[in-house]
Order: C-alpha cells, then sequence, then structure tokens
C-alpha cells in the first residue's frame, strides 16, 4: 500500500493521474467518478477533471467515466486512453469493453468482483496491482440492490492521495442530498460505504502478455480517428445482449409444442430477433430467440406469451464469458 | 390488408442492435413499421432527432438499420433514411414525398416510393407544431408517425405538451410544495383533425391488428395520414421490466391513450375503450406501475389494488375528469 501511496504521490506531482471507469448505464460509473471528484476538490491543492462519456446510453449500455487528478492546473481535455487507473464497476460491461485497454505496465485495476485479485487477474489477464471489492453483495444487505459502484468509491478512498474514509462519506451524502435522494436511502448508502472500507484484497499480479489488450487507438484529440466517438458500439458488432441483467437469460422451451402462434412475442420482442417456423396447423411456431448476441433481456416475451414459455434463468458460471 | 401472421413473418428493415433501452415501446414500433413497409414498394424514412434516432443512427454507423450486408436485388427491398434536425421530420419527409413524385412523375423513377416520418412527442408537438400542421395542412401522401412518451426522453426526461396531469418530470418537478405537471396535455388529435388530415390515428402495436391495418391503410392510402403511438418509456416513466406492452394496453383501456382512427369527413371511433367511466379500469391501475406517479396512489398489500395516496383525492380526480372530457371531445369531434 505504501509504495503506490508514494508512487500515485509522484504522478501526481508531476502531471495528472488518469482514471477511467467502465459500466454500464445504472451501474453508478457516474455517480463514483463524481463522488471522487467531489471529495478531491475540497482539497485546496488538488485540481480535478472529470466527466462521463456515454452519448446516447441507454439502461444497460456500456458508459464510461474520465477522471484526472493533480496537483498542478490539468491541462489535456481529452478522454483518457492510458489510465493510470482502471476501473470496472460492473462486470457485465467485458463483453462489450476492454476495461484495461491501454493501461501501462504495473497499472492499478480496480474491479467489483466476488473474484480474488488473483483470479480476476487471470480472468482479465491483467499485469499490475489488482485490486477486488465484492461490491454487489455488500450493497445487497444494505440497499437490496447489486450496485457495487458506492464500495469501489470506498476502496478507492482508501488508495488516492488526498482522500480518505471520512471525507469520502461526507462527500457521498451532499451528493446523494443533491440528487434529491429520500433521507433513509442516504443513510444506507453511507453504511453501505463505510460497510466496504479495508474489505477490498489486492495482489501484485502477473498475468497475460502485452497482446492481450488492445492498444488505445489514440491519445487524445488530433489523434481521433473517423468514428471513434462511437468505437464503443458498433453496428452488427453492437452485441446488446451484454445490457441483460447481469448473470441472467433468456430460456426458450416448448417440448409439448404448446406454441399456438399467437405471434404476440414476435411482435412485442423491441430486437425483432425471436426465432419461428412457419408450421401448417398453427401459422408459425416459435422455436427460440437470439440470446447470446442481441437479446437485453427485457422481459417483454416473457410477460406477454399466454402459453409462459419464456423465463429468465441465470447464466451457470461455468458458461459465463 | 395482409394477415397479422404474414406480416409478422415479413423482413424488418430495423434491425438488433440499437441501443434503445430494454424493452423500449419505440424499438417494438419500428421494428413493427419496418415490416409493414417490406409490402413492395420502395420507402424512404425522415427521422428527427429523439431516442429513436440517436441510439439506431450512431455516425458512422448504421446501427440498427438494415437489411443484411448484400445490396438487395429487390430494389424495393432497399429503403432509405434522411436524418434531418429536431423539428422538421414531417416537412422534410414531404419534401421528398414530393421530388419522388416529380421524379416518378418524368419517368425518372420507375416506380413510386412511399415516404414516412418518425419522431417523438417534443420534436412534433412542441418545437415542431409549426411544421407538423403546415404538412399536414398542405395533403401531401406520406404517414407519419408521432411516438408519444409524454416526454422529452431523450435529453433527460423534460416536460413535453404531451406530459399526462401530475407526472413527475425532470421540470416538473414533485415536492411538498409542487404536485408535479400541471397543464393538461395539448389536443394533439384534434389539431391534427383540424388542419385536414386524411386520417389521424392513436394506435400502437400493443393492439397489432388495429396498428398494422392503420399502418397498412397510410402506406396505401392518398393523403397525409398522421399516427401517434403511445410509447411507454421505460426509463422516463420508471416501471418495471416486462410491462411495456401491458402498459400501453393500460394506457388505451384507462383512457389515457384510447385507440382513435378518423377518416377526414367520416365520425372518428374510439377503440378498446369504454366511454363509461365505471366500465373501465380504474386509472389508479395505470398509474401505480409507475415511479412517476408514486405521489399519487400507491400499492396496497391487503387487496392487491394501488390505492390513492391520503390527500392527493383531487389530484386524481382532476385525471379522471380530464380523462373523460377528452374521450368524449373525441367522440364527438366531426
Ligand atoms: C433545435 C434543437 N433543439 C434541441 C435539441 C436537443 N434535443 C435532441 S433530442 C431532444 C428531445 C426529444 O424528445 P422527443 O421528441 O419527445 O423524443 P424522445 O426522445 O422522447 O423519444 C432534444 C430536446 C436538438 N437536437 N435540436
Ligand atoms: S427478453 Fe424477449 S422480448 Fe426482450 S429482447 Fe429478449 S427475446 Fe426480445
Ligand atoms: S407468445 Fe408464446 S404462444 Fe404466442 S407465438 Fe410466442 S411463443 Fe408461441
Ligand atoms: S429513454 Fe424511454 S424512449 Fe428513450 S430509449 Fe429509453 S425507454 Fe425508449
Amino acid at each position: 500500500m505504501e509504495m503506490i501511496a508514494e508512487r500515485l504521490e509522484q504522478i501526481l506531482a508531476h502531471g495528472a493521474l488518469e482514471l477511467r471507469g467502465d459500466g454500464r448505464a445504472g451501474s453508478g460509473v457516474v455517480l463514483t467518478m463524481q463522488s471522487i471528484a467531489s471529495t478531491a476538490i475540497a482539497d485546496p491543492s488538488l485540481h480535478v477533471q472529470e466527466w462521463p462519456f456515454f452519448s446516447s446510453a441507454r439502461k444497460g449500455a456500456p458508459t464510461r467515466g474520465f477522471l484526472r487528478l493533480s496537483r498542478r492546473p490539468i491541462e489535456k481535455a481529452s478522454q483518457v486512453t492510458h489510465p493510470h487507473i482502471a476501473m470496472m464497476v460492473d462486470e457485465g460491461v467485458s463483453a462489450f469493453v476492454d476495461f484495461a485497454q491501454g493501461v501501462p505496465p504495473g497499472g492499478i485495476f480496480v474491479i467489483n468482483t466476488p473474484l480474488t485479485p488473483e483470479a480476476a487477474a487471470e480472468k482479465y489477464r491483467l499485469t499490475g496491482r489488482v485490486y477486488t471489492i465484492d461490491g454487489n453483495t455488500i450493497a445487497m444487505q444494505h440497499l437490496k440492490q447489486p450496485l457495487g459502484n458506492i464500495s469501489l468509491f470506498a476502496l478507492l478512498c482508501d488508495i488516492l492521495p488526498g482522500l480518505s474514509a471520512e471525507a469520502g462519506r461526507e462527500h457521498l451524502e451532499i451528493l446523494l442530498t443533491k440528487r434529491r435522494l429520500p433521507r433513509p436511502l442516504i443513510e444506507s448508502n453511507g453504511n453501505l460505504f463505510m460497510a466496504s472500507v479495508g474489505v477490498a484484497r489486492h495482489a501484485d499480479c502477473v498475468c497475460g502478455t502485452t497482446t492481450d489488450h488492445h492498444v488505445s487507438p489514440f491519445r487524445g484529440y488530433g489523434e481521433l480517428a473517423p468514428g471513434a466517438q462511437s468505437r464503443l458500439r458498433l453496428s452488427r458488432t453492437n452485441l446488446t445482449s451484454a445490457y441483460a441483467r447481469t448473470g441472467f437469460q433468456l430460456h426458450f422451451s416448448d417440448p409439448d409444442g404448446l406454441c399456438n402462434g399467437c405471434g404476440h412475442c414476435i411482435i412485442n420482442c423491441p430486437e425483432n430477433i425471436i426465432s419461428f417456423r412457419p408450421d401448417a396447423a398453427t401459422g408459425v411456431r416459435v422455436t427460440g430467440a437470439e440470446i447470446s448476441r442481441y437479446c437485453k433481456l427485457c422481459n417483454e416475451c416473457i410477460a406477454v406469451c399466454p402459453k409462459k414459455l419464456f423465463s429468465e434463468i441465470p447464466i451457470l458460471h461455468s458458461q459465463a464469458v | 390488408m395482409a394477415k397479422l401472421v404474414d406480416v409478422l413473418q415479413r423482413d424488418s428493415c430495423f434491425q438488433p442492435g440499437s441501443t434503445l433501452c430494454a424493452g423500449c415501446m419505440e424499438s417494438i414500433a419500428f421494428q413493427n413499421i419496418g415490416k409493414l413497409t417490406d409490402n413492395g414498394r420502395k420507402t424512404i424514412f425522415a427521422l428527427g432527432t429523439f431516442c429513436g434516432e440517436v441510439s439506431t443512427l450512431q455516425y458512422p454507423n448504421p446501427v440498427a438499420w438494415g437489411r443484411g450486408e448484400e445490396t438487395p436485388d429487390d430494389w424495393t427491398k432497399s429503403f432509405g433514411i434522411m436524418h434531418h434536425v429536431f423539428e422538421s421530420a414531417p416537412s422534410v419527409a414531404e419534401g421528398i414525398a414530393d421530388t419522388a413524385q416529380q421524379l416518378f412523375e418524368i419517368g425518372a423513377l420507375s416506380q413510386q416510393v412511399q415516404v414516412c416520418s418518425l419522431s417523438g412527442d417534443g420534436g412534433a408537438l412542441s418545437i415542431g407544431l409549426r411544421t407538423l400542421l403546415h404538412t399536414i395542412a398542405r395533403g401531401t401522401s406520406l404517414t407519419i408517425f408521432v411516438l408519444i412518451n409524454e416526454i422529452f426522453a431523450n435529453t433527460g426526461f423534460q416536460y413535453s405538451p404531451t406530459t399526462s396531469l401530475g407526472s413527475e418530470t425532470s421540470t416538473t418537478p414533485v415536492s411538498e410544495l409542487l404536485p408535479g405537471n400541471m397543464t393538461p396535455p395539448i389536443d394533439y388529435l384534434g389539431l391534427a383533425v383540424t388542419a385536414g388530415a386524411q386520417r389521424v390515428v392513436q394506435a400502437s402495436p400493443a393492439h397489432p391488428k388495429f396498428f398494422n391495418r392503420m399502418v397498412e391503410q397510410g402506406l396505401s392510402g392518398s393523403g397525409t395520414t398522421i399516427i401517434f403511438v403511445p410509447s411507454p418509456c421505460i426509463t422516463g416513466w420508471k416501471y418495471p421490466d416486462g410491462e411495456t406492452v401491458h402498459l400501453a394496453q393500460l394506457a388505451c383501456e384507462t383512457g389515457f391513450f384510447p385507440c382513435y382512427a378518423k377518416e377526414r369527413g367520416r365520425p372518428g371511433e374510439l377503440k378498446f375503450v369504454e366511454l363509461d367511466a365505471t366500465k373501465r379500469p380504474p386509472i389508479e391501475a395505470f398509474l401505480g406501475l409507475q415511479r412517476r406517479f408514486q405521489h399519487l396512489v400507491r400499492f396496497n398489500k391487503a387487496t392487491g389494488t394501488y390505492d390513492i395516496r391520503p390527500g392527493q383525492e383531487e389530484s386524481v380526480a382532476r385525471i379522471r375528469d380530464w380523462i373523460q372530457h377528452r374521450l368524449e371531445q373525441l367522440q364527438r369531434l366531426a
């Protein structure tokens, strides 16, 4: 810990310490980044720059947040492409984006996961200091929702120079009050924050090779390739199945041939991905859906099927990507 | 009229891959419109800026529009998209339709094309109301779709002229002193009728047979057809997953968004909704599912229904009266 603190302090003194966070709309990347920013800005010797990057992100879509911290005025104003600290708020996003893209050797990785740092490093091919915290589980106890972002904020209050758990908690409260959250919810968020302090695990890991991660396409404005803004979401490669609730997928089963061809699921699937074959008796007979690539698990087909042939099931860990 | 079972097997030009919210009604509407326009004529769409545009056309990637990688052999399978500024979709569509007609008349186009405009309620009914009404008044043959989700969803759920009474939006907040939206929604159906539209329709894919029939009439008929598509917005209305179609049906049955069709010169017709308030499901059923109305109603565990919160009786009665008044007004519209 000591060594890391010293290294980060040095980066702050000479330039900007750069953070990048990946999550999905609703997973709280923005709140985490804003919390860090408002806590840090209370320290008059720190300069802070923070903004989210999500253009037309909708529920479940990948979102990104950027943050720079420095003891000097920050002049750079581009996206963070080579972060010192890369954070993953929701593991579901890993199907979409490489959260470790562009992290220089010896970087710091902060992940909301039940995995140990070693296992996470192995899974995501990480070399450097890996911190993990099982934020979803802690949040379930306090908020009854798997939202790991507050735990990650607590963890970062530990790591980042100039921040502390006390200050973090105070600023979280200010921020949530500004967002007009009801009082009891602010309390539980505060408790969640305190319960997360000091429970993270870390390890220095060497996994994977330099070619395991994408090279950053550019270093900032001026080098922006055409279409770079929409790199996160491309046509056809835009696999929206990653919007689905993390850990769950759609299941279709009709062993007794109950599908009556009413077509409700086909008409009301927003993604138009229900598969069927023509059938002499019923018109059409549904055979399933394009689950692996596009199903956002919106539950509409589950709700409209009169025969209850669709359901939502947990993805077994062995099958998880 | 094509049969429902045939339409649903058609090839939609709206494809998966959009970044619209999971369960977005705009998405459901698009994919059905995509199938209905796969009818042997080339289609040109004009889109204004709204959720349905920014989440499906991200320069340079039309993430959700297409019909496979290959250029289709059949010209009518191809389609065009003209994206224009926020408020102009109907008038841009009019320009396209007029140009295409002239090209057809001088023989430069071998077949006629069908033109559709797509925009949100904010785009069409607040900033774009002028262009919308003038386009309708000029009577060009085209089909205008307005997706009504009661808010400016794309920019963060601000009030729009169709926002329901009492609804919380980011610009009509609810607090001890503020009651949410206090302005009754604008009578857009009446405006379209008055402007002289050939067909004025309110329908959504939650009533698929009616929706399909109305869209087909619009595409094949002459004159301007305007179809308002009530579109529950899962993120802005704040309701649980899997309730979009259910809410669209409830919206009709409770009278918030009745299915409606009116041909010029003939009396209009209300569909799937009773004029007698006692025969309609209580509006609390519609309000209760959505957190934007949570200050008005709450769930009663004992009865399994939604009850009006003490002190809010007047606000809910005001909504009820407005619904009754509007249904009767629509019934009379000649
Ligand atoms: C002239 C102009 N003003 C404002 C905007 C910003 N803007 C983009 S989309 C949007 C809201 C769209 O709302 P609506 O038409 O209701 O569609 P929705 O997103 O709800 O589907 C606004 C205000 C713009 N693009 N152009
Ligand atoms: S849950 Fe069903 S309706 Fe929703 S995207 Fe998946 S297949 Fe389509
Ligand atoms: S909704 Fe159910 S019964 Fe109807 S077509 Fe789909 S799978 Fe078959
Ligand atoms: S915000 Fe509403 S209208 Fe926009 S994509 Fe989401 S559900 Fe659809």
